[in-house]
């Protein structure tokens, strides 16, 4: 499980902040996202989860241990991240963009062995492109690339995964595809996954457990549909929405006639 | 009548030829055409600042390169040098400094053209030189004697060093053609060889040497090692400034199997410039190294105290040679 | 792009070729068989070759001269990969980044003012200053992106250029005929001396950057994305970058500034065998050596000429870049 409590962040040399006391938890086989929208804080809360920033303030921890000290590669055993895909400058293959996933277990002054080259097979193989493996990384398409990163964070072998917004540039089949595929893998192999994600809609189908939040806070903790509620959705997007069942889940429409409110 | 029209024409010639003879045109190295109006009561020197002793027109210096300073003949021939200011080096021209001085001419060598240039639009008078043939350098010198109308004083210079060339030729002529000896001379580096363009060429082939690169039309060039083993030369010069010794060449294994290097001559020539009168000392210097046979009797410090009494006008007094 | 092992194979062997016909070739004919002969000479004495001429041009100026030009083509490449890799940028190379161009410039200095400090130390001193300076004029916002990185590199070459003459422009004339000649890049003057000085040196500092060489396939997906993948960036980019300048500072020393090497050869490797660095390290430091040997050969056989052998490089390498950046269009342009 990660814990995060009370976390602060500030941008050096700038006075507000902008996460203000933010506490989470995300548990071992659940599938937990972060939802919000844009300038709430949720980029800046991925990258402090990731260890690329440090927060001023707060504690982090998973399991038993305080992960915030970690260096990236201790970090690196525990957290799997998975970043919004993007093109690298040289045209890997695709097995050897998966095969990256295993830096952390390859020395320094070593090449990936024999067990490494198998972990990345099985990656491949549990994410579902084997027939991508010898093609080039630069030249499938984005959901395609989205799904080798996926692969790649499961090569890592660690007990817990970071997206983020893996679906922002993504077309509507592979949005469903890739998150299918998550949440699979989430259930398999009881990590423990934390995903940052704008559209409240895919919070409520693929979330076990939801973290709204909005300027740097928490505004709701929980599961989905004691989260993303009408009133909550109205507070932090300033629009209307309304919420019907439909196939046996919760979904959220805007209300097309109300004018959006102006956010404070 | 008659007596006027004489006059008139008398008077016109001799007026015609005092204008003539008041402008030096001359085109120098660089393609330059500069007109010099005489007297040049002001020169500075950069460069064949050894033809002063013999040329003895001190009061006109205006300025000297700081070599001067440092050289063995200057300092002997005019030891209170250091009256006249020091305005840079020849590849370091403080501008400003001798503009300061107010000049008729500066003289100085073609090695940087922005430079002589600069100095041009400055409105300084510039003769660029660089002579890479003993004719050449003849003909600078005629240039010296026309500018300061000291003709006779370079004329008796250039006939001395031609009694010590004519020398050194004689002996060597008696040669027969077969028993020249292949001759290269190195310079900084000891694969940059002086070639067809330039004094040492023209060293070497009067001192009876064929020289292999004689045939590429460069002052100098890099050549590889295995060319220069190729070439096999049996005797080698070594520049006086290059940073390496005759003893380098010799202990240098990849030198090993040149004839030169077997038979131990190689020689790194004493620190005489060239563009000067001291030339000669170079010149019979090498021929000696190149056919000792022939030149036994000839003694170098000798034919130095005839060459500097007659074109110096002091005794020969041997510099420290580093 | 081919992953044929034979291709791997061979260009692994290539160097080791093109140094084999290199010794044949020289202005002083030597019979192929005698050359043969000589070689055996040296492990089994046969009779009659310990003192003739041939033996010591072959092995005093010959072998001595093919040896040193595989190194620097060794050093050339290897740092040409490894900086392609750690500034995720195919368009750079230690001559271009203004490398080469410092570490002249130490030279210089070594030579002209200070004999007493060592080529090599001034050398890479100030190579190394070069990449700092031009990794830090091209940071915005703590990443580097390629225009900007080849901008700078080219600002810093002709920043150390310009010292370089000022230099030249200071110092006793009798000095600066050295200072000259060598910044051409030539290894006419190559001896085993300078091969132990620096051959050995260039092999010891990439050391580390060929053990380490699959971590650039790491470090080129960017500097976050290592953080995350548990690459400790900073160190292993210190590593590589302090590495493959040593490399550069040592052959630029021994043989003067030659350029483009760094930037051709792995590129035509990357086309021919994929960007895994892992093979594209070793491949890259084959293919320069064999390269350089064979820019060398040309250089000294084809005219009486010593041709200084960056000339040889350059003539091939600029079109080269031009080349490339055509081809390249927006993946070479970037971000």
């Amino acid at each position: 499980m990660i814990r995060i409590t009370n976390i602060h962040f500030r941008h050096p040399n700038t006075p507000d902040s902008v996460l203000k006391g933010i506490s989470l938890q995300a548990r071992q086989g659940q599938l937990t996202t972060i939802l919000g929208p844009n300038g709430s804080g949720k980029s800046t809360l991925f990258k402090c989860i990731a260890g690329l920033w440090h927060p001023e303030k707060g504690e982090m921890t998973f399991g038993e241990a305080s992960i915030l000290g970690y260096n990236h590669e201790q970090r690196a055993k525990l957290i799997a991240v998975v970043p919004q895909e993007h093109e690298p400058p040289f045209p890997y293959s695709v097995f050897d963009a998966v095969l990256m996933g295993r830096a952390a277990h390859v020395g320094m002054f070593s090449s990936p062995s024999k067990k490494d080259r198998q972990a990345a097979e099985r990656a491949i193989a549990a994410v579902g492109i084997t027939h991508l493996r010898d093609k080039t990384y630069t030249k499938i398409s984005g959901g395609e690339r989205q799904m080798v990163l996926v692969a790649r964070a499961l090569a890592q072998e660690a007990p817990a995964m970071l997206f983020d917004e893996p679906t922002s540039h993504l077309d509507f089949r592979n949005q469903v595809l890739v998150l299918r595929k998550i949440r699979e893998i989430v259930a398999e192999r009881q990590v423990t996954a934390v995903l940052t994600i704008h559209d409240p809609n895919a919070a409520m189908l693929f979330s076990d457990s939801v973290v709204l939040i909005d300027d740097g806070r928490v505004i709701a903790q929980g599961l989905p549909g004691d989260v993303i509620t009408e009133e909550n959705l109205h507070a932090v997007y300033g629009i209307e929405v309304v919420m019907g069942r439909v196939n046996g889940t919760m979904v959220i429409t805007p209300h097309l006639l109300a004018s959006p409110v102006e956010k404070q | 009548m008659r007596h006027l029209l004489i006059f008139l024409l008398l008077f016109w010639g001799i007026t015609t030829a005092a204008s003539e003879a008041a402008v030096v045109s001359y085109t120098d190295k660089l393609g330059r055409s500069v007109e010099i109006p005489l007297p040049v009561q002001r020169v500075v020197f950069f460069q064949l600042y050894e033809m002063l002793p013999s040329l003895d027109v001190w009061e006109r210096v205006a300025g000297v390169s700081s070599y001067v300073y440092r050289d063995d003949l200057i300092r002997a021939a005019k030891p209170d040098i250091e009256k006249i200011p020091s305005v840079g080096t020849g590849s370091d021209i403080n501008i400003e400094a001798v503009m300061q001085l107010k000049p008729d001419l500066v003289l100085t060598w073609a090695w940087k053209p922005e430079t002589i240039r600069f100095m041009e639009e400055k409105g300084l008078k510039v003769i660029a030189v660089y002579p890479e043939s003993i004719a050449e350098l003849y003909e600078v010198m005629h240039l010296l004697g026309r500018l300061f109308e000291r003709e006779d004083a370079m004329q008796t210079t250039i006939a001395e060093m031609e009694t010590t060339f004519s020398l050194i030729r004689e002996r060597i002529g008696k040669q027969p053609a077969r028993d020249k000896r292949k001759m290269l001379f190195l310079g900084g580096q000891p694969n940059l060889v002086s070639c067809a363009l330039g004094i040492n060429n023209d060293l070497l082939t009067m001192i009876g040497g064929i020289n292999p690169a004689g045939d590429i039309r460069e002052r100098s060039t890099l050549l590889s090692l295995e060319q220069i083993v190729v070439w096999n030369p049996e005797i080698i010069f070594i520049w006086a400034n290059a940073g390496y010794s005759a003893k380098d060449i010799l202990e240098n294994p990849q030198w090993r199997n040149i004839r030169a290097v077997r038979e131990g001559r190689v020689y790194k020539t004493p620190n005489w410039t060239s563009w000067s009168p001291r030339l000669t000392m170079l010149a019979l210097w090498m021929a000696k190294q190149a056919y000792p046979e022939d030149f036994k009797d000839i003694e170098l410090a000798a034919m130095a105290d005839r060459l500097y009494r007659r074109v110096f006008h002091i005794p020969y007094q041997p510099a420290v040679q580093p | 792009m081919t992953n044929r092992p034979s291709l791997r194979v061979l260009i692994m062997l290539s160097p080791l070729l093109m140094g084999w016909i290199a010794l044949f070739m020289g202005a002083y004919r030597i019979s192929p068989l005698l050359v043969l002969q000589c070689l055996v000479n040296e492990i089994l004495p046969l009779p009659g070759l310990a003192e003739i001429p041939e033996r010591s041009i072959l092995l005093d100026i010959r072998l001595p001269r093919v040896l040193l030009a595989g190194l620097v083509g060794v050093a050339l490449s290897g740092s040409g990969v490894t900086l392609q890799g750690v500034f995720r940028n195919p368009l750079v190379d230690p001559f271009i980044l203004g490398l080469s161009a410092g570490a002249a410039f130490g030279c210089a200095i070594s030579i002209g003012f200070l004999p007493v400090l060592p080529i090599q130390a001034a050398a890479f001193v100030f190579a190394i200053a070069s990449v700092l300076l031009a990794y830090n004029i091209a940071k915005t916002q703590g990443e580097v992106s390629r225009l900007p990185l080849i901008l700078s590199g080219v600002i810093i070459s002709a920043f150390f250029s310009a010292m370089t003459s000022i230099i030249k422009f200071l110092v006793d004339p009798h000095k600066l005929q050295n200072i000259v000649f060598w910044l051409m890049g030539s290894f006419s003057l190559a001896d085993w001396r300078s091969i132990s000085v620096s051959g050995v040196g260039i092999l010891v500092a990439l050391c580390p950057v060929y053990l380490m060489r699959w971590r650039l396939n790491v470090i080129s997906m960017g500097e976050d994305e290592a953080k995350l993948l548990g690459v400790n960036v900073r160190r292993d980019r210190l590593i590589f970058v302090v590495a493959s300048t040593l490399a550069v500072s040592l052959a630029v020393s021994v043989s003067g500034i030659i350029g483009w090497v760094g930037l051709m050869v792995p590129h035509l490797v990357r086309m021919m065998t994929g960007p895994d660095h892992k093979s594209l390290v070793p491949l890259s430091m084959a293919t320069g050596a064999t390269f350089m040997i064979f820019a060398d050969t040309v250089a000294r056989s084809l005219t009486t000429y010593d041709i200084p052998v960056g000339i040889i490089t350059a003539v091939s390498g600029a079109p080269f870049f031009i080349y490339l950046m055509k081809k390249g269009g927006k993946e070479s342009w970037g971000k």
